[in-house]
């Protein structure tokens, strides 16, 4: 999943980053109104985190703009200010929901959790497909009830494809949204991942959750099930 | 503090008060305007009305002459003249100042007083206008060098079988009428000089008078700034009473702000330094990674505190100075607002309030009593949150309404239902930051001097009631 933050205290800013990439995201990062509309446009962004207080654009105008080029993606805002007003006015512009600064890092990843699934359908933290769960609170994937080990990239590409099930997503999609602006990229990786996963998901070939679309990239075939 | 320096009594308003014009100079400036307009018109009527009744009078009186004359006519011994027996003297008797000339049907005077003032003018013939028999000319000569009035008769007299015409003409000088009316105009005018200078004197006390209420309250508030009084005396005149209590209201208020920040400073600094302290004794410790709990409850403190105090800082200023607020904007604003929060739990609110009911108050203060009673229903809620007004026409006249919001959730035990609204109690630990929403709420509807309630709701949940 790939996470636009935008925020323009430095500090608070690279905390985030570092936050949110040991929890298994993509993060890119802005820290003015004008580079988030850009990276907000340009970039294949899965949600976006804005501060209300920015330099060049104000938060709120951004989130209007952002949406007024039919960005589709959660938004979450993050405020100084825990005022009523100030958060009817930032979800009524565009954003999906709010976060009062100072917040803990574990809301904060509790809340864009929350409108990720949302945003794909899901409602709960565990999504069940058959023999398999992708906990997306603890980054954790079970197998008839095991834990599975998986790597960072790894759960990124399961994760991602999951998360759209059905759907066929190509190779340079799913680079997109496991890698960041500044990684090196090397789309010949993806099939790796895909057949590690694949032994790890479904080690006697009978399940079979993730097909390859011949010269349009992968689906994940399993039906979302109640837990 | 934006609201203090709004209306606050310090210099510029001083200044505001010098540039701006003098209610007493411009009521006495339209009150003496129009008392010489009036008092001129005065004037000139009766000035007017006095000038025409002297000259009719002049006239009446001349016409009697004539007829007197006429009575006194006598056929002379030469036949067909007329003469008149009345000598100069009898004539000076009834009017000095009269002339008289009688003419014949040839225009020739066969008569005359003796001696006639401004023989000329009188007898220059050309300018009299000869009546026929019968017919009576009245003019009046004022374009000449000696003013006349002049009355002249046609007649026509049998002598001797035969009839002849004659013309009696009657003239007085104008110089006993100018008279009468210059000494009448002087005595006028003078008069209504006086009564103009009367009026104007008393105009100026009334006006001192009437505006004296106003000039206390100014003298009130600058005491009020010096320190000398708290409030204005309420001893004024009905007019200004709403004034009165208004400023009264605004300085009280300011009073209770001052208070209430000097209050609210000194306990946020007690109440800080209680983490402050435990931070700072973790500081000394060597092993930095054991304190990190302790650390992230301390700065839970600090920020709680900080928001209270924050959300806190600006006391509702009540129904002063209240403009009405849409209660449905702000409703439909929230419900679409917590629509999203609270998305993945799927809450039906429900709005039953009408579209002109209104808040009287601050904007901001609506959104927080609103916002925090909506969301808490929101959190505790199974399925469905209620919003709707009960207002009464009692609240509507007190500029108040009622508002009731309620939940199908679990409802607040009893005993607990006190303690939910008193500040920083947290019902539930679990519930992020919720710590002081209901107790801000309770803080707000109290500044606005109205009610808040907590029943148990048919629905299962709580009923909040607020009449603000």
């Amino acid at each position: 999943m790939r996470l636009l933050v935008v925020e323009d205290e430095d500090f608070l800013r690279n905390q985030l980053k570092l936050t949110l990439e040991q929890d298994g995201y993509v993060v890119d990062v802005a820290a003015d109104g004008e580079d988030a509309l850009y990276y907000g446009r340009e970039f294949p962004i899965d949600l976006a985190i804005i501060d209300l207080g920015l330099p060049k654009i104000d938060g709120i105008e951004v989130i209007r703009q952002l949406r007024q080029d039919g960005c589709q993606y959660p938004i979450l805002i993050l405020t100084a200010r825990n005022g009523w007003q100030e958060k009817v006015n930032g979800l009524d512009a565009g954003a999906d929901d709010y976060l009062v600064k100072p917040f803990r890092n574990e809301e904060l990843i509790a809340r864009l959790n929350a409108l990720l699934r949302r945003s794909r359908g899901f409602s709960a933290p565990q999504l069940c497909f058959g023999h398999v769960i992708l906990d997306t609170s603890s980054k954790q994937v079970l197998l008839l009830g095991e834990p599975v080990v998986l790597t960072a990239y790894e759960y990124k590409v399961l994760e991602y494809l999951i998360i759209n099930s059905g759907k066929v997503i190509s190779k340079a999609e799913l680079v997109d949204h496991i890698y960041d602006e500044n990684t090196e990229r090397d789309s010949n990786v993806v099939e790796v991942f895909i057949r590690r996963l694949r032994i790890k998901l479904d080690p006697d070939e009978s399940l079979k959750p993730i097909e390859t679309v011949r010269g349009l990239g992968y689906r994940f075939t399993l039906s979302a099930s109640d837990a | 503090m934006r609201r203090c320096e709004a209306w606050g009594i310090g210099s510029p308003y001083r200044q505001v008060m010098r540039k701006e014009y003098s209610l007493a100079r411009r009521l006495q400036f339209i009150v003496a305007s129009l008392l010489v307009l009036t008092l001129g018109i005065v004037g000139i009527v009766l000035d007017h009305s006095f000038s025409s009744s002297a000259e009719k009078t002049a006239i009446d009186r001349l016409e009697l002459q004539l007829y007197a004359l006429l009575s006194s006519v006598i056929v002379s011994d030469k036949g067909l003249e007329l003469s008149i027996n009345l000598t100069k003297q009898q004539l000076n008797y009834i009017n000095p100042g009269l002339s008289a000339v009688l003419f014949n049907g040839d225009g020739e005077a066969v008569w005359t007083t003796s001696s006639i003032p401004y023989q000329d003018i009188f007898l220059s013939k050309g300018d009299l206008e000869s009546p026929s028999p019968g017919q009576k000319i009245v003019s009046i000569r004022k374009d000449s060098i000696a003013p006349l009035f002049l009355v002249s008769y046609g007649i026509l007299w049998e002598a001797s079988g035969q009839l002849e015409d004659y013309v009696v003409v009657v003239g007085e000088s104008m110089e006993a009428y100018k008279a009468i009316v210059l000494s009448y105009r002087q005595t006028l005018w003078g008069c209504l000089f006086g009564a103009g200078l009367f009026l104007l004197l008393v105009q100026i006390m009334v006006v001192r008078h009437v505006l004296n209420p106003l000039r206390h309250i100014v003298e009130d508030l600058t005491d009020i700034q010096d320190g000398r009084r708290e409030s204005l005396s309420e001893d004024f005149p009905q007019e200004l009473s709403s004034l009165v209590i208004s400023v009264n209201d605004l300085v009280d208020y300011e009073a209770k702000q001052k208070e209430y920040y000097r209050n609210n400073l000194a306990n946020l600094a007690h109440s800080l330094k209680t983490p402050l302290a435990v931070l700072h004794a973790g500081i000394a410790e060597s092993n930095l990674n054991e304190l990190r709990g302790e650390f992230s409850i301390q700065i839970d403190r600090l920020n709680q505190l900080v928001s209270y105090q924050l959300q806190r800082s600006i006391i509702p200023s009540g129904k002063l100075m209240s403009k009405p607020v849409q209660l449905l904007t702000v409703v439909s604003k929230l419900r679409r607002t917590l629509a999203k929060v609270y998305a993945s739990k799927q809450v039906e609110i429900t709005i039953d309030i009408d579209g002109e009911e209104n808040f009287y108050g601050d904007e901001h203060d609506i959104y927080e009593v609103l916002g925090n009673l909506m969301e808490n229903a929101c959190k505790y809620t199974n399925a469905r949150v209620f919003v709707k007004t009960e207002s009464t026409a009692a609240h509507k006249k007190k500029k108040q309404c009622c508002i009731v919001v309620e939940d199908d959730g679990s409802g607040i035990p009893p005993d607990e239902v006190e303690s939910a609204l008193s500040r920083g109690v947290r019902l539930d630990s679990q519930n992020h930051g919720q710590g002081i929403g209901l107790a801000m709420v309770a803080d707000l509807v109290e500044g606005y001097k109205g009610e808040i309630r907590i029943e148990e709701s048919e629905l299962g949940g709580c009923r909040f009631i607020v009449v603000i």
